[in-house]
């Protein structure tokens, strides 16, 4: 058990060898003792520190115990207060009346009784210590209920974003399954001869059903969990994202804001996903709409540039609302903080996109001034050049397959095809690897063979007629299950091309 | 393989009616394809493809009370020659997976311009497999996947 919390016990007397005698008689309760030779030491400890017991000598010269006991009654904090009187003389009915009318707990009479001195002031420190022990239990209890207050209100919350997010899936699934036969019935329509008139119609039904076909895709793209989401190999062409995700963007700008967007060229592609992206850049618009509610002029800027600092892209989402506060600019990243109703705002579109970022091995920053407006800046790192079977040096590398099963070769050809290869059906000289299959030894002397030919060349197998022969080093191996979705590690394992699915998480 | 001059013919599996009649149109009007017919669902999908036995099918992923992946592994192991593809709204990477596996010889996405998912058709045919870009990125993306066993166990396609 930890150490008990110590009493402070405060012995009052004038004469220094009683209060000694006392403190010795006390010591073995192991509290605190303090000790006052004046009612004025005495008042001066009890206002310093946190008395529960006080000891006090009635005869002592100025102000007897009697006084000092009023005086410290009349004090509301120490109402509580445990006043043991002791005293050799007063020992009439009378005396101890009024020691009680005056707050005393108890009288002790001289001679001591150690044993009782001690069994007394005991029953005293043992109850500041319970009393102090169940106040802490209770504020504990208080904390408690007030975490869990807290945690139901974050459920409650996640769980309306989950909503939305199925919502959303959900919404966006139909309306594409719906624009699909659309699409194609306006297909089939602008083959007939039409009046003008009627073209002009088929052109505004279309118009209208390109605009829902992009909601419908960012609808898609908003919900897709951008957590579990990977930038595929050669991450999000911003040039290329942006019309997908526009639809979606634009429809939470309100009527009194407008929304320009400026969107650099050549910008290399960034190491983020295209549904990560989506969400970034709408948190931080839908915050920049908030931010301009009661802004009549509201203008927001949506742009794309190299950034100064880094191999990155600057991402920049601007507004001209009232701007934000020192104290809000520090925090507003953090989760469930938000300057408006709850009923408005999650606390949580900001603390995604600092989530993002920092996924993406990002920066954000944040200029913000009161009555200009607020700019962040999201700086996303250019996504790593593809990976190549090996460094590619000049050219495309070129692949022979040669398989009897026509959907696995078809497999085949598409995952090499994936990995920048140019595919081919026929040996030739340029032939970089072979893909092929070993139903008996002499196949596979003939994939060794093909392997020798170049320090660079290498033989894929499918199946190894006997186990002495996987051990050759140019000629990789594959065991053949085959199974489509596993196919392309295997390729790669086989060809040790470094990919998504070989690094370790 | 389908010989050069006779039309393709594909078939779809499709609850939603509106699309298969569309599809229909589309087909219809499109050289060298002809309509093979729409199921709309119940449990002999397979069967019924395997009668009809097209050269392409669009098949789409959620039919109420169907194991559509289960219908194209059995279309594609009793007849490899009839090329199952997936056209689904949903493209994820569990159902890009488990259609390959079960057989599929694409995935097309319901958000695809129709020229490109008339063109995967013809590819499909003629013996490559088909993924649509949102299907390819999210194919390329993936770290791991979960992969439930198979129903069946695919023959070694060496030894087909």
């Amino acid at each position: 058990m930890e150490s008990r919390e110590k009493a402070n016990i405060l012995l009052v007397d004038d004469q220094p060898g009683k209060l000694l005698s006392l403190e010795s008689i006390l010591q073995e309760l192991g509290d605190n003792i303090l000790k006052a030779g004046s009612a004025d030491e005495a008042l001066k400890e009890l206002l310093e520190k946190e008395i529960p017991v006080v000891l006090i000598d009635v005869c002592m010269p100025r102000m007897d115990g009697f006084e000092l006991a009023e005086l410290i009654r009349t004090h509301p904090r120490f109402q509580k207060t445990a006043i043991i009187f002791i005293s050799a003389v007063h020992l009439t009915d009378d005396d101890r009346l009024r020691g009680y009318r005056l707050g005393a707990v108890d009288y002790i009479p001289v001679p001591i009784i150690p044993e009782v001195l001690r069994a007394k002031v005991a029953v005293f420190t043992e109850l500041y210590r319970k009393t102090n022990e169940l106040e802490r239990v209770n504020k504990e209890l208080k904390q408690r209920v007030e975490e869990l207050d807290a945690s139901h209100e974050r459920l409650r919350f996640s769980d309306r974003m989950a909503t939305i997010g199925t919502l959303a899936a959900g919404l966006g699934h139909d309306m594409g399954n719906l624009l699909l036969p659309i699409r194609m019935r306006l297909d089939s329509l602008s083959e007939l001869s039409l009046s003008a008139t009627a073209r002009e119609d088929l052109a505004a039904i279309r118009k209208a059903s390109d605009y829902l076909q992009r909601l419908s895709s960012s609808l898609r793209l908003l919900a897709l969990d951008a957590q579990s989401e990977e930038n595929g190999d050669s991450g999000t062409d911003l040039a290329g994202w942006w019309p997908e995700a526009e639809g979606i963007i634009r429809t939470c700008v309100s009527r009194n804001a407008t929304l320009t967007v400026s969107i650099a060229e050549n910008l290399e592609p960034v190491s983020m996903g295209k549904a990560s992206l989506t969400q970034l850049i709408f948190n931080l618009v839908q915050n920049a709409v908030d931010a301009l509610r009661e802004t009549a002029d509201g203008r927001i800027s949506i742009s794309a540039e190299r950034s100064p600092a880094s191999a990155a892209a600057r991402l920049t989402v601007s507004d001209n609302g009232p701007g934000m506060a020192e104290a809000t600019r520090r925090r507003c990243l953090e989760p469930y903080f938000t300057t408006k109703t709850r009923e408005l705002s999650t606390g949580l579109g900001l603390t995604l996109v600092a989530g993002l970022v920092q996924r993406a091995n990002g920066t954000v920053s944040i200029q913000s001034e009161l009555g200009k407006g607020t700019s962040f800046c999201v700086d996303i790192p250019f996504a790593p050049p593809p990976k190549r079977f090996p460094p590619a040096t000049g050219g495309r590398r070129v692949a022979v397959v040669t398989l009897n099963d026509p959907r696995f070769l078809a497999h085949v050809r598409s995952v090499l095809a994936s990995l920048d290869f140019e595919v081919r059906s026929d040996h030739s000289d340029e032939a970089d690897i072979w893909v092929t299959e070993a139903r008996d030894e002499s196949m596979f002397k003939a994939a060794m063979d093909f392997a020798a030919r170049r320090p660079s060349s290498r033989a894929v197998v499918f199946g190894v007629p006997s186990p002495r022969m996987a051990f050759q080093a140019r000629v990789r191996c594959i065991t053949p299950e085959f199974r489509p979705s596993l196919l392309r590690s295997q390729i790669q394992n086989a060809l040790e091309i470094p990919g998504p699915g070989a690094s370790t998480p | 393989m389908t010989r050069v001059d006779a039309p393709l013919r594909v078939m779809c599996v499709d609850d939603n009616e509106l699309l298969a009649g569309a599809l229909r149109r589309t087909l219809e009007r499109e050289p060298g394809m002809r309509w093979a017919g729409f199921i709309s669902g119940g449990n002999l999908i397979s069967a019924r493809i395997l009668e009809a036995s097209p050269d392409v099918v669009l098949m789409d992923i959620d039919i109420p009370g169907v194991d559509v992946f289960e219908q194209a592994q059995i279309v594609s192991s009793c007849a490899p020659h009839i090329r199952v593809l997936m056209l689904s709204g949903h493209v994820l990477p569990h159902y890009i997976d488990r259609a390959l596996d079960s057989g599929a010889w694409g995935y097309l996405s319901k958000n695809d311009d129709v020229p490109q998912l008339l063109q995967h058709i013809r590819l499909a045919a003629q013996g490559q497999i088909v993924l649509s870009a949102e299907a390819a990125a999210v194919r390329r993306g993936l770290r791991s996947v979960e992969i439930k066993p198979l129903a069946r166990n695919p023959s070694h396609p060496g030894r087909a």
